[in-house]
This record gives C-alpha cells, sequence and structure tokens, in this order.
C-alpha cells in the first residue's frame, strides 16, 4: 500500500498525541480472552523476602541533578503547537515559539540550529544526501525527507532546514529548488528570521499574529479547523472531488510566492 | 484517544456547519447507478441487485442529462461516482462515461473488478477514470464464498493488478466489508494488500440492509466491532492507508481516528443518486421507498429538483425518535447514517452508543 503525505501526517497527529500502537489480535472476535491488566497491580516480585524487609533497612540513594544550563532552559522553554485536525499541516501549520523573557541575572543567549553549526557545515546546507554536492538528487532526497521523515543522519537532518526555522517543510524545499536553478547563490541570507515580518490573510478563517524574532516571539499563520474542507469519501471511498485537492495545492504555491516575495522585497530592502 | 476537548469543538462545528448545509446543500458527488445487474450474487450485499430485469436509461439520455447538470450547476467540485450492480456489465459503459469525460467531468466508480483484464484497465484509463474502488471482501475461500462467484477472488485480485499496470489513476482503493466471520482474516488480508501497490484500503462493517438482512450470523457483534475500530486505529497510528467507511457516528473515543473526518451523513447535502431508471435520490443505500424518489432525470430537470426538494433529507431524523431525541450526542449523530433508519419503526437500525462509546 502507498503512503501518502496525508498518511504520514495522519500517523504525526498520532505520534504527536503520544498514541502509539495497542496490540489487538484481530483474530480474537470474541473480545473475552483480552487481559485487562493493571500495570500497577499485576507487579509481581521474586524476591520472596520483599514483603517482610525492613524498611529501615533499605538503602538510601542521594542523586545530585547538575544545574540546568542556560541553554538547556532555553531550549526546555521552547513550546511549540500543531494544529491536529483540518487541512494536512504543510498547508497550514501553526507553530508558535515563545522564549521567556529574563527578569533576573544575565540575558539568556538564544542558541539556534544554525549557531550550533560550525561554519563549514552551513556552507553545506542543502546537501541532503550527504555527498558533498549540492544537485539535483538533494531535491529529491529532500522532497522525500518531507514526506516520510526520513533522514540519512543527523547531519542530512540539519542540513535540510536550509532556511534554519527549526522546521523542515516546503519552503526549505523552494530554497534548494531556487538554488539549484541558479536564482540565489548561498542559502546565508535565508533565515527564520527573514519570515518574522510575514502576514497572510484568508477570509475570516485565519488568524494572523506577526511579532519579530527580536521581541522573543515568532508566530506564523494560523488556519482555524473548517469542516467544508473535510474531504468526506463517501460510499464506495470514491473521493468527491480532487478539486478540493487542487485548491489546497493552490494555497500551497500561494504561499511560496508570498514567501518568496517577502523575502526578496526583504533583499531590496536591505540593499 | 486524541484531545477530547478539541474533537468537541471541532463536532459541534461540524453540526453548526451541516445546519448550514441543509440550507444550501452543496452538490459534490453525483451517484449514477448505470445498472442492477450484477455477475456475483452477493450473500451481505447491501443492494439488491443481482439476476433482477433492470430498467436502464440510455447513452444519449445520460448524455442529455449530463449537459444539462453542467449548464446549471457547472462541473466545477462535482465527481460522478459511476456504481451498480456492475456497472461493467453495459455494454455501452464506455459511450455513457465517454461522453461524460468529453463534456468535463471527473469520474470514480466501484466494481468488483472480476471484469478489468488489460483492454478493460487501458479503456478507463482512456475515458478519464479517476478513482476506483474494488470490493475484495476475505481471503480467497472467504469472498469466494460469500460472492457465490468460484474464482471471484483471483479475478479481482487480476483486476487490481490490471489497473496498477496500466497506472495513471488518481486512487485506486480496496474495500472490505466485514462480517462475523470474515473480521478473523483482517490481519491476513493486511499482509496480502500491503504488497499490492493500492491506495487505500478501506474496511467498513456489513449492515444490516439489504439481502445481508436475511444473514444474521454474519452481522459483528459488539466486540466485533470494537475489534474493527481498533484494527483500523492502530493501522492508521502506523502511518497505514487504512480507513473505515463514511458511515456511522462513531463517539469521541473513534471520530476522526479512524477516517480523516468527522462524522456528516452527506445524504441530500453533498450528495444525489440516480438509479438505473433514471430517479433521483439521495444516497443509493437509502432504503428505496416511493415517498424517497425525488423526481427523475427523463422528466425533471436535476437542478430543480436538488434546490426545491430533498426536504426529507435535509432534517434530523433524531427527532423522530424518543431515545435519540434524548441523546446526548444527538447534535452531533442527528438519527446516524440516513441508510440505516428504519423507518417503519422510526429508529436506527445501527446505533453505536454503548458499543463504541
Amino acid at each position: 500500500m502507498k503512503k501518502s503525505i496525508f498518511t504520514v501526517m495522519t500517523a504525526a497527529m498520532f505520534a504527536a498525541a503520544n498514541l502509539s500502537v495497542v496490540p489487538v489480535d484481530a483474530a480474537d472476535s470474541s473480545g473475552n480472552n483480552r487481559n485487562k491488566v493493571d500495570p500497577v497491580e499485576s507487579i509481581t516480585l521474586n524476591d520472596q523476602n520483599w514483603n517482610n524487609r525492613d524498611k529501615n533497612d533499605e538503602q538510601k540513594v542521594t542523586t545530585t541533578t547538575p544545574a540546568i544550563t542556560t541553554e538547556e532552559l532555553t531550549r526546555l522553554t521552547n513550546t511549540t503547537t500543531q494544529t491536529l485536525y483540518g487541512p494536512p499541516w504543510m498547508f497550514t501549520t501553526t507553530t508558535t515559539t515563545t522564549i521567556p523573557v529574563v527578569l533576573y541575572g544575565p540575558p539568556i543567549v538564544t542558541t539556534t540550529l544554525k549557531d550550533e553549526l560550525d561554519e563549514s557545515i552551513t556552507k553545506m546546507k542543502g546537501d541532503v544526501n550527504g555527498d558533498e554536492i549540492i544537485d539535483t538528487f538533494d531535491a529529491i532526497a529532500l522532497r522525500r525527507a518531507i514526506l516520510f521523515d526520513e533522514y540519512k543522519n543527523e547531519r542530512a537532518k540539519l542540513l535540510s532546514d536550509i532556511n534554519s526555522d527549526g522546521k523542515i517543510d516546503v519552503t526549505d524545499l523552494v530554497l534548494l529548488h531556487r538554488f539549484l536553478l541558479g536564482a540565489i547563490k548561498d542559502f546565508s541570507e535565508y533565515n527564520s528570521s527573514s519570515l518574522s515580518e510575514k502576514t497572510t490573510t484568508k477570509d475570516n478563517k485565519v488568524t494572523t499574529t506577526t511579532t519579530t524574532k527580536d521581541k522573543n516571539k515568532i508566530t506564523s499563520t494560523t488556519i482555524a479547523y473548517d469542516p467544508g474542507d473535510d474531504i468526506i469519501v463517501t460510499l464506495y471511498g470514491i473521493k468527491p472531488t480532487i478539486d478540493k485537492i487542487k485548491e489546497m495545492t493552490n494555497d500551497a504555491f500561494e504561499n511560496i510566492k508570498e514567501f518568496t516575495e517577502a523575502v526578496e522585497e526583504e533583499q531590496q530592502e536591505d540593499k | 484517544m486524541l484531545d477530547v476537548n478539541m474533537k468537541r469543538t471541532h463536532l459541534e462545528q461540524m453540526r453548526d456547519y451541516r445546519r448550514a448545509l441543509m440550507k444550501k446543500p452543496e452538490l459534490r458527488n453525483l451517484f449514477l447507478e448505470l445498472t442492477l445487474r450484477c455477475n456475483e450474487r452477493c450473500l451481505h450485499c447491501g443492494s439488491q441487485c443481482g439476476d433482477v430485469t433492470s430498467e436502464e436509461i440510455s447513452v444519449e439520455q445520460y448524455r442529455q442529462f449530463l449537459i444539462q447538470l453542467k449548464e446549471d450547476m457547472s462541473t466545477y467540485g462535482k465527481m460522478l461516482d459511476i456504481t451498480g450492480g456492475e456497472p461493467l456489465l453495459r455494454k455501452d459503459f464506455f459511450d455513457i462515461l465517454g461522453a461524460a469525460h468529453e463534456l468535463g467531468f471527473e469520474w470514480g466508480m466501484t466494481s468488483n473488478g472480476t471484469l478489468i483484464d488489460g483492454y478493460v484497465a487501458k479503456e478507463l484509463k482512456k475515458t478519464g477514470m479517476k478513482t476506483i474502488s474494488i470490493s475484495i471482501d476475505g481471503l480467497e475461500a472467504t469472498h469466494d464464498e460469500f460472492r457465490r462467484t468460484p474464482g471471484g477472488y483471483k479475478k479481482a485480485i487480476e483486476g487490481v493488478e490490471n489497473l496498477i499496470r496500466v497506472g495513471g489513476f488518481e486512487h485506486i482503493q480496496i474495500t472490505t466489508v466485514v462480517t462475523h466471520k470474515s473480521i478473523t482474516e483482517l490481519d491476513e488480508l493486511y499482509k496480502i494488500f500491503n504488497d499490492i501497490d493500492i491506495d487505500s484500503w478501506r474496511v467498513v462493517n456489513m449492515e444490516p440492509m439489504g439481502r445481508a438482512k436475511d444473514h444474521p450470523e454474519l452481522l459483528l457483534t459488539d466486540d466485533d466491532y470494537r475489534t474493527l475500530m481498533e484494527f483500523i486505529r492502530n493501522k492508521r497510528i502506523a502511518g497505514e492507508p487504512v480507513s473505515y467507511g463514511c458511515s456511522h457516528y462513531l463517539g469521541f473515543e473513534y471520530e476522526r481516528e479512524v477516517r480523516d473526518w468527522y462524522f456528516l451523513c452527506t445524504a441530500g447535502l453533498y450528495t444525489a443518486s440516480i438509479s438505473a431508471n433514471g430517479d433521483i435520490f439521495a444516497c443509493l443505500d437509502i432504503e428505496r421507498r416511493p415517498e424517497f424518489v425525488q423526481g427523475n432525470i427523463l422528466r425533471d430537470r436535476f437542478s430543480e429538483v436538488w434546490k426545491n426538494k430533498f426536504e426529507v433529507f435535509r432534517r434530523d431524523l433524531s427527532d423522530d425518535n424518543p431515545t435519540c431525541s434524548q441523546c446526548d450526542q444527538r447534535e452531533f449523530c442527528h438519527g446516524d447514517s440516513y441508510h440505516s433508519w428504519d423507518f417503519d419503526e422510526h429508529k436506527p437500525q445501527l446505533c453505536f452508543k454503548d458499543i463504541l462509546f
């Protein structure tokens, strides 16, 4: 059976809710043989002396927890929320990252993926397949990575996040395509802060809050769940229409177009 | 289970959306039942087709109807869903669908797959078929026994393979109607289908309607239903393209988890159907009572019927039943799927309350 962006998104939705596969024996249609186990009550110990132990004799364990570092604090306080329902995330992703403002003590230094990469790695952004050459095969690998969340290794994953926004999505693919077509010379000027001013509105379904990274808050467009966008597969499983899919695809292309225009505008302003 | 509060919010939105659709319906699916004839005689079939005489309308009559439909309502956002009987039994099948394709309609079909050889698969592509769902209802012995068709399983699998070989279709699906006898075969079926390059597997329960009413031993038990839902959910958690069908409100536990959408019976809201003799219905699976015939395409203009009639389908059935009307899930279920409503007893023939939720 084929996996598609939709099945990947469905699995991701469950993963986000911490749902994992529950073993089900389809052969046991009666359901009578299924064990209902209380994970706490069912624990048994082999040590016969356990119940007769003297609690005072129990070994005391002292643990030392290392103080949390500033970097870890920053990472821990980053929160990401994503819409679980409605049109696929690819087209309507909500990502809110909030970095707490320091009230006391030295200011927190924000650590980004970009900072973690040394310069040599930064130069190899886009080398998704790890062959040290950035070419069409990387575009194919990145497309696959976006669809199936499959990376050759951790380095490949870092190099796939071309705009350094912490997400690997279609915008990275667009940048890579533009690079391969010669429209841009390198990726250094494309990073998430360039996106911070971007605002999109679409009817009343879209809520948009835009704040720059400088103010420690990055918020992108949110599209609320719309029942009208549900593609209800009616009897016999036939898709009602591909027009809805076309609409969504067009939306995605529109978003990409707006994104590239915004980047170009910023570049012009900088010049 | 996914977040309940979020589901509740979305179901409330769906409820409001449905109410809006009742006032302003939006045709998306138009089923065309080309024939009642069928080359299989399934024990668990939801319809009453098979060895029957079938009043059928001609290619030219279909062409005129589709021209009129395009003039009045455009082809945009509409899908023709071709069904039967076995639609490929019609000798003029490709003439009818060729006309639809020429007019710009997108279409998909359901079939038992037994008549799809290499030539038919190529013709289906040529006439613009986008999607197809082939019925395979169990392992070989089970399938052939249920369908009372020796060799039916092999032919259906060959049909799927022929379609895949020709390629270029948007969606090739296998549909399995699960019975109490075949539910034990789900894991084995999954292994088989997983090795075939289909786009999805739709797994539904046998509905207590049509010929199936004569075989209560095939109906799923309460435990079977739970097993079925868990099976589908687990496959979806693993990222497999397995789905339940459009029928029935499933409660907070399984809504949106075993299919990609929240429950909405689309009959009369998104969906209309033209029976083999041209009668206009909401959904072909709804009991064929004279009072449910909204018109006939040979004498009525479909767009006017769609706009001015169908009142019987644009209301809550739960209002007709004291238990349903007091149920705490009624605003999301509204009496469940129209096709499973018992219009004599005024109650649903299948309700998942106390089974799944």
